[in-house]
């Protein structure tokens, strides 16, 4: 080597004796771009994260990128030291001497860095040493494994150890609470930095751990919270006297503090629920709904109220609200009140239920266990003014079961008995539905489907008779050509005619509607229509008002009577006496003939549907519409013998 | 069309009107007061990117003159930036991608060699590197500028698309050493070999203290410097029995202190001059940095070395007296900042 390289020799390998990092690599950098035909040049050095002195690239990116592909070539130097490399490009391939030189500087280089980095360590070690002794708490630092490196006098103070506690495991010194220390060791080497509670003595302290990141060390920095602690266990006394749960929950929704009812709310001792979330101790529905509701209060920072059903063993109700704690300007705890307010819910209920009741149309009755009367609806209390008694069954009258048809006075109940618990004591709730109306009507639909039976029958039976007849007399009538044929068949179509007259009767009877009406005119009428047919007919009315409850079809009635004293009196000097008189109910309407009369034992059968009586009878149905009519009309029909001889038929209208 | 049109005269704008073309890229050297509105009229009327600086005197046709001297290129792209960030100014020009860049700082900035470097970072030996600190030492002001700005502390910075051709020399030798700087602080050398630094200054130069201004000029430092040369450092001042260099000092480094025949100082220019145009078939103009000491120390004589350029060069030139020059060649692509050098670069395209 000539003069000139041996000086750079010595230039390349002085380096200014520094615990600057940053001072060294640009000494470096600088050297190098001066002493030697550089083209690029990148100094790595990695502490915690690396840092780059570069000669010729943009960034460390740039630089990473580019030096994995030229490693290999002529002019490139590349050596990787324990914390970081050197990577120098020049302008012409390297010669051995420069070779050599590079690599000395290399070695020189790993060797300052190695110093600068046990300088910084040594220094790190130094602040932390001051700092320890400069934190007025009780400090210890630990490894992962609990061994004591380090610690200041109040540590010593409080734990009342000896210094000769270095290398040994912190958990050695407290027997009492080894297990707890084992535990929260294991958290903190996972990075789980939960605060450790220890008692030395009468007195509590709360050690607080932070990581050391470069050295793998954890520092707990200890406070006496023995006030607190105190103040803590007060409160949970206070708090635990309470019926309502109380709960608190820290910042990440974790529970901190619950008392017992809360303890008894969730079934589960406290124990397994400080220091969990909500998923870990409530049931999945009632966790998630608390959830929501916290990240709401997390976020508006204002209180809210809530409301829970909680359905096993038997339905709860619950009521609370949540109100956060801020510090700050965030939300550093959630403190939670929840009440039981199943028995309130149930007298609401109840008074909801009950004024559901006073409004059904229903008459309803709750009965006890010996069948007495303890609470009625509004209807019942309607229904039962007139009755003393409290007994159910002497006021219902009917077959009791579960469903039947009951009586309460005049009116019938569909009654429904259903079995109920309150409070554990048995109950009936008797549910009565008035169905008279129903029961006349169901009776009414009877009724009339009779009379389609009957109207189907006549229409199919006896009609078709006449028709056959009809057909007889037809053929006999052309095989003789006697008019007497044709007089029968004439006959035979006036009664078919008369008998669909009768049968649009009996239907319309059935669905006109009652109204008052004066049957003075129509009975009048009535008469004046048979006085052309030889008949001698006189009316007296002693009566002022002839108003009746009936309705169009009342000349039917009239018409029936009045064609029947016509038809089946044989005599020539026909005689029929209409006489009207009224009474507090009735108006009475008496019609006499001077026919044949109707024997007693017929006289029963005279008003059933198609009974015929002589030889001029006919379709068997006049005498059946009167009835039906009367009934309708709520009056009454009867006959009875005239004297000398003929009947007398009574009509009696209801006013 | 390439063309280079070479203007001066006494008032900058007038000078710039002389200007017989649009040109893409201007040099501007002024020996007036100028400031930023003498720079925003300057830019209105050349309308192109320029780059400039405040001068003690300017080189041309062969003489030292002053007022202001411009050299206008057509046929080149240029960007500019005057700012305080290196790196910045390197990512702009970065756009270029190859070419040749010129800087001009003030030699008040505190470490030159780490402001070269960062512009160096954004740009690397895709570029070539010339300039140097600019201004009037004695009056201690110090002022360029680009079509961007005016700037003292900061750089301006042009790129430009074309190569230049670098060469310099300086003609000093190893007078007495080597020295190991034992004790400096930024530009201060403190201790030379553990003792007094201008105690060993002065036994190395056989001068006295009184002396110092006197021997200063004479005996600058010598820097190690790609393998087997010399960068020189020029003592500026002494200051609490420290050194007072020009702009920062190699850390840790070995020094000699350096000496000089005016016949070899001359030879250096003429070297410098027949290596920058040697070979090169298309070279259109050239710029020179001559140190301002090398003019103290000729003194008279200095009109030799200008006339050695004027011979040789045979293209339009201009060149400043600087006040240490940045040098980058084929070989030593990283600028580094010398003193009492002759730089002249060829610009060729």
């Amino acid at each position: 080597m000539n003069v000139a390289e041996n000086l750079m020799l010595y230039e390349m390998l002085n380096i200014k004796n520094t615990s600057d990092l940053r001072e060294f690599g640009e000494e470096i950098a600088e050297k190098c771009s001066r002493l030697l035909y550089l083209k690029r040049f990148c100094l790595k050095i990695v502490v915690e994260k690396p840092t780059y002195f570069l000669v010729g690239f943009k960034d460390g990116d740039e630089a990473e990128k580019i030096i994995k592909n030229m490693k290999d070539r002529g002019n490139v130097f590349f050596y990787e030291f324990e914390n970081g490399y050197i990577y120098i490009e020049i302008s012409e391939r390297l010669n051995c001497n420069l070779r050599r030189l590079v690599l000395l500087l290399s070695k020189r280089i790993e060797e300052i860095v190695e110093k600068i980095l046990a300088e910084e360590n040594k220094i790190k070690f130094e602040r932390l040493k001051t700092l320890v002794n400069s934190i007025p708490d009780a400090v210890v630092i630990l490894d992962y494994d609990g061994r004591i490196v380090k610690y200041n006098m109040k540590f010593l103070e409080i734990t009342g150890l000896t210094p000769s506690i270095i290398g040994n495991k912190i958990q050695k010194y407290f027997e009492h609470e080894k297990e707890k220390f084992e535990k929260t060791l294991e958290l903190w080497k996972r990075r789980k930095l939960n605060k450790i509670k220890i008692k030395i003595g009468s007195k509590y302290f709360e050690g607080n751990p932070g990581i050391i990141e470069d050295e793998n060390k954890i520092i707990v920095i200890f406070r006496d919270v023995t006030d607190i602690e105190l103040i803590n266990k007060r409160l949970q006394k206070l708090v635990d006297c309470l019926r309502s749960c109380i709960f608190m929950k820290d910042e990440n929704l974790r529970y901190i503090l619950v008392n017992n009812s809360f303890s008894k709310f969730v079934n589960k001792p406290k124990e397994e629920i400080i220091g969990k979330n909500d998923l870990e101790v409530l049931p999945p529905e009632l966790a998630n709904k608390f959830r929501e509701l916290d990240l709401e209060i997390l976020k508006t920072k204002k209180s809210s109220n809530f409301e829970v059903q909680i359905n096993k063993n038997g339905t709860k109700y619950f009521e609370g609200y949540e109100l956060p704690i801020v510090d700050s300007g965030n939300v550093k705890y959630i403190v939670g009140v929840i009440r039981d307010v199943t028995d309130k819910k149930i007298v609401e209920n109840l008074k909801r239920l009950k004024t559901l009741l006073d409004y059904s149309e229903d008459i309803i009755f709750v009965v006890d266990d010996e069948w007495k009367i303890v609470d009625m609806n509004y209807k019942a209390k309607e229904l039962l003014k007139n009755y003393q008694s409290d007994d159910i069954k002497s006021i219902i009258k009917g077959s009791w079961t579960e469903k039947f048809e009951g009586y309460i006075s005049d009116k019938v109940f569909l009654i429904n008995v259903k079995s109920a618990i309150f409070n554990d004591k048995k109950y009936r709730i008797i549910i009565a539905k008035d169905i008279t109306e129903l029961k006349k009507i169901e009776k009414k639909l009877k009724d009339m489907n009779k009379q389609l039976k009957f109207m189907n029958r006549l229409l199919r039976h006896d009609i078709s008779n006449n028709i056959t007849a009809i057909i007889g007399f037809l053929e006999a009538y052309r095989e003789t050509g006697k008019e007497i044929y044709l007089d029968k068949i004439e006959s035979i179509i006036d009664s078919c005619i008369e008998l669909i007259s009768n049968v649009r009767d009996i239907e319309n009877a059935l669905k006109e509607e009652l109204k008052i009406i004066d049957i003075k005119y129509i009975l009048e009428r009535s008469l004046e229509n048979i006085k052309n047919k030889n008949v001698n007919v006189s009316l007296k009315i002693k009566c002022d008002d002839m108003k009746v409850k009936a309705d169009n079809l009342v000349y039917s009635v009239f018409d029936n009577i009045l064609k029947n004293a016509i038809q089946h009196n044989p005599e020539k000097n026909k005689i029929i006496n209409v006489e009207v008189t009224c009474d507090e109910k009735f108006v009475i309407v008496k019609i006499a003939d001077n026919g044949q009369g109707i024997p007693d034992k017929f006289k029963k059968y005279i008003f059933d549907k198609g009974f015929k009586y002589g030889k001029n009878g006919r379709t068997g149905m006049g005498l059946y519409i009167v009835k039906l009519l009367m009934d309708k009309y709520g009056g009454e029909v009867e006959v009875k013998d005239n004297k000398p001889k003929g009947s007398i038929f009574v009509l009696k209208f209801r006013k | 069309m390439n063309e280079v049109c070479l203007v001066h005269g006494k008032n900058i704008v007038k000078v710039a009107e002389k200007i017989d073309f649009n040109p893409d890229f201007a040099i501007v050297y002024t020996t007036e007061n100028l400031d930023e509105n003498t720079v925003k009229n300057l830019k209105n009327i050349i309308n192109c990117p320029f780059i400039g600086c405040y001068t003690e005197e300017m080189i041309i046709n062969g003489k030292l003159k002053k007022g202001t001297g411009i050299l206008a290129l057509k046929g080149v792209k240029a960007i500019t930036e005057t700012t305080s960030s290196p790196e910045k100014a390197g990512r702009s020009i970065s756009i270029l991608e190859k070419g040749s860049t010129i800087i001009f700082t003030s030699w008040m900035n505190k470490n030159i060699s780490r402001f070269l470097r960062l512009f160096y970072n954004q740009l690397s030996y895709n570029f070539s590197y010339i300039g140097g600190c600019v201004g009037k030492y004695k009056e201690r002001k110090s002022i360029h500028f680009t079509d961007k700005g005016i700037g003292e502390r900061e750089g301006s910075f042009a790129g430009i698309n074309i190569n230049m051709k670098i060469s310099y020399d300086h003609g000093w030798d190893v007078f007495s050493g080597p020295y190991i700087i034992t004790k400096s602080f930024e530009n201060l050398i403190c201790e030379l070999d553990g003792k007094n630094a201008i105690d060993v200054y002065c036994r190395a130069t056989g001068c006295c203290i009184e002396d110092f201004e006197k021997c200063r000029k004479f005996h600058p430092f010598g820097f190690l410097y790609a393998l087997g040369e010399y960068i020189l450092r020029s003592p500026i001042n002494f200051k609490d029995e420290c050194i007072e260099m020009l702009s920062d000092l190699p850390n840790s480094s070995v020094t000699v202190v350096m000496n000089c025949e005016v016949e070899d100082i001359l030879n250096a220019a003429e070297n410098a001059a027949m290596n920058s145009i040697a070979g090169l078939d298309n070279s259109k103009f050239a710029l020179i940095f001559d140190c301002i000491s090398r003019k103290e120390i000729l003194g008279k004589l200095f009109k030799e070395e200008i006339k050695i350029f004027d011979e040789i060069i045979d293209i339009p030139y201009i060149g400043i007296l600087s006040i240490g020059e940045f040098i980058s060649t084929e070989k030593i692509y990283i600028p580094n900042f010398h003193n009492k050098t002759v730089v002249i670069s060829v610009g060729v395209y």
